[in-house]
């Protein structure tokens, strides 16, 4: 059974449409730093959106594999937010964002070294040891990778997993997207990531340029990509699941549809019975 | 980087690298354009962008949340030698971004007229007024509020129009929008007064300058009114100096 059900991920276009039309999604992901703000229409949503469906929350500026120190600001404003809001859990990306003080504002990939893998870990226990609870971290889409790298990004994510005990955010997606720029197999990153400690899974669209795919979550899931996310159910077992669309969003209805199809391809994908 | 970075047979590490390089300049430019439409409107698509690539280029980001990423527009228009002949910009920025501040300022409880009725008469002069966290007060020697308002509602920006005298401007959130209203000089000389924690006494002697010694009291007392109705006044505190 999955625990959480279907979600969407939290856009202000959508505000009103779900408080007035209470659409058939089982939860909402809000974007953390959205709603890092003091106060006014974005925290008012938010806090009537939360009194009627479970809500998590999802950062981009955590930055856990930067060499710079943890921003503690950062943390205590997550951590505020948390205890306003109650989120069922909280989350962010296996990555950096910048160096130095300078933010990229986007997700870089790690080099997977063992140096790299002891040194986000700390992290990642500091981190859940303020918030006070477990965090998940996903795997990113990637268009880089580094000749330090020692291991693959899935051995890497289920030795942090391990070592830090944390969770995973798995987005299928981004899989899609790495292994076609990479080149490695899609199935033998869904086989390499513990079962019991994928708690999420995102679902996007993306923009194909011919020599590499860029995640751009402007578009619907692929139906490679829903192949993919059916194929995960069997191996993972049932996972809450949700559509991310962060670029010309269409109407709530449109994906709520789209969660649908999910729901379907869920319903007809039963996890493979343990070997 | 490149040096470190892995060639493959489907793109080069100078390709890899550039996906990122190009992700940065327009996440952050479209960021600009989510603050700053109505410059973006009078600038056109790409005299923004091109202008909001030169701020980029000119300021690293150093702020998580791209939020707060914008700030700074306005000066850097105020200074660049493609804007500073056109001072409008600079201020419909700086305008832009004051409307920003006011819809995400944090929230507060609102003082009523009943608060005011409260006061005994003797406890006026000593009243010290809390405004709202979403008040500000702009000079603008621009018509950059005209501007905006044109530009956000899809019709043809007017000539911009420059005064040789700065004149006030007064930004506010009412419930969860933006407002903004012209502040004559009186009233914004008084409310810069109580913004600083001056008393009642203060604001009404302040005011004699203003309209006459006999019309001082009346006009304060006509100005917390307005402020009041206008949802400008968290909290009247009577102060015990």
């Amino acid at each position: 059974m999955n625990p959480l059900g279907f979600g969407l991920g939290l856009r202000p276009k959508h505000y009103r449409a779900i408080l007035e039309s209470k659409p058939r999604v089982d939860w909402f992901e809000a974007l953390s730093e959205n709603y890092m703000v003091p106060g006014g229409r974005p925290l008012h949503y938010l806090t009537r959106i939360r009194e009627r469906y479970p809500v998590v929350l999802h950062g981009v500026s955590l930055s856990i594999g930067s060499a710079d120190p943890l921003d503690r600001d950062y943390l205590k404003q997550l951590k505020a937010l948390a205890a306003r809001i109650e989120p069922e859990w909280i989350s962010d990306h296996l990555c950096w964002t910048g160096v130095a003080g300078r933010n990229l504002h986007d997700l870089m990939p790690l080099p997977y070294t063992e140096g790299a893998l002891r040194h986000v870990a700390r992290r990642v226990r500091a981190v859940q040891e303020f918030l006070g609870r477990r965090i998940l971290l996903e795997n990113v889409s990637s268009y880089v990778a580094y000749r330090d790298s020692a291991m693959s990004e899935w051995e890497f994510l289920a030795a942090l997993a391990r070592e830090a005990d944390c969770d995973i955010l798995l987005d299928v997606n981004n899989i899609h997207v790495s292994a076609f720029n990479h080149g490695f197999n899609v199935l033998d990153f869904i086989d390499g990531v513990p079962r019991d400690r994928v708690k999420q899974i995102h679902l996007a669209g993306h923009d194909h340029c011919g020599d590499l795919i860029i995640d751009t979550h402007d578009a619907p899931v692929i139906d490679a990509v829903w192949r993919l996310y059916a194929e995960a159910l069997r191996r993972l077992g049932p996972v809450p699941t949700m559509i991310e669309r962060d670029d010309r969003i269409p109407p709530l209805g449109a994906l709520v549809r789209e969660l649908d199809r999910a729901r379907s391809v869920a319903a007809v994908s039963p996890p493979k019975k343990a070997a | 980087m490149e040096r470190r970075v892995l060639t493959t047979r489907r793109a080069d590490a100078r390709r890899r690298l550039g996906v990122y390089a190009e992700a940065y300049r327009s996440r952050l430019v479209e960021a600009l354009a989510n603050d700053y439409p109505a410059l973006q409107a009078v600038l056109g698509e790409v005299g923004f962008d091109k202008m909001m690539r030169e701020f980029v280029a000119a300021h690293p980001s150093r702020q998580p949340n791209l939020r707060w990423y914008g700030g700074e527009v306005g000066r850097f228009l105020a200074r660049s030698a493609r804007s500073r002949r056109r001072p409008l910009l600079a201020e419909l920025a700086r305008f832009e971004w004051a409307l920003g501040l006011a819809f995400d300022a944090a929230d507060a409880p609102l003082a009523t007229a009943e608060d005011v009725a409260r006061v005994p008469a003797v406890g006026w002069p000593a009243m010290r007024l809390r405004l709202h966290p979403s008040v500000q007060r702009l000079w603008l020697r621009s018509n950059a509020p005209q501007m905006w308002r044109a530009a956000c509602a899809g019709r043809k920006p007017p000539a911009a129009a420059m005064r040789l005298r700065p004149s006030a401007w007064l930004v506010w959130r009412k419930g969860h929008e933006p407002f903004y209203r012209a502040l004559p000089s009186a009233e914004a000389w008084a409310l810069g007064a109580a913004a600083r924690g001056r008393d009642f006494a203060f604001v009404s002697s302040g005011l004699r300058r203003f309209v006459g010694a006999e019309r001082a009291a009346q006009t304060a007392a006509q100005f917390l009114r307005n402020w009041l109705a206008e949802r400008l006044i968290c909290a009247i505190e009577i102060s015990r100096q």
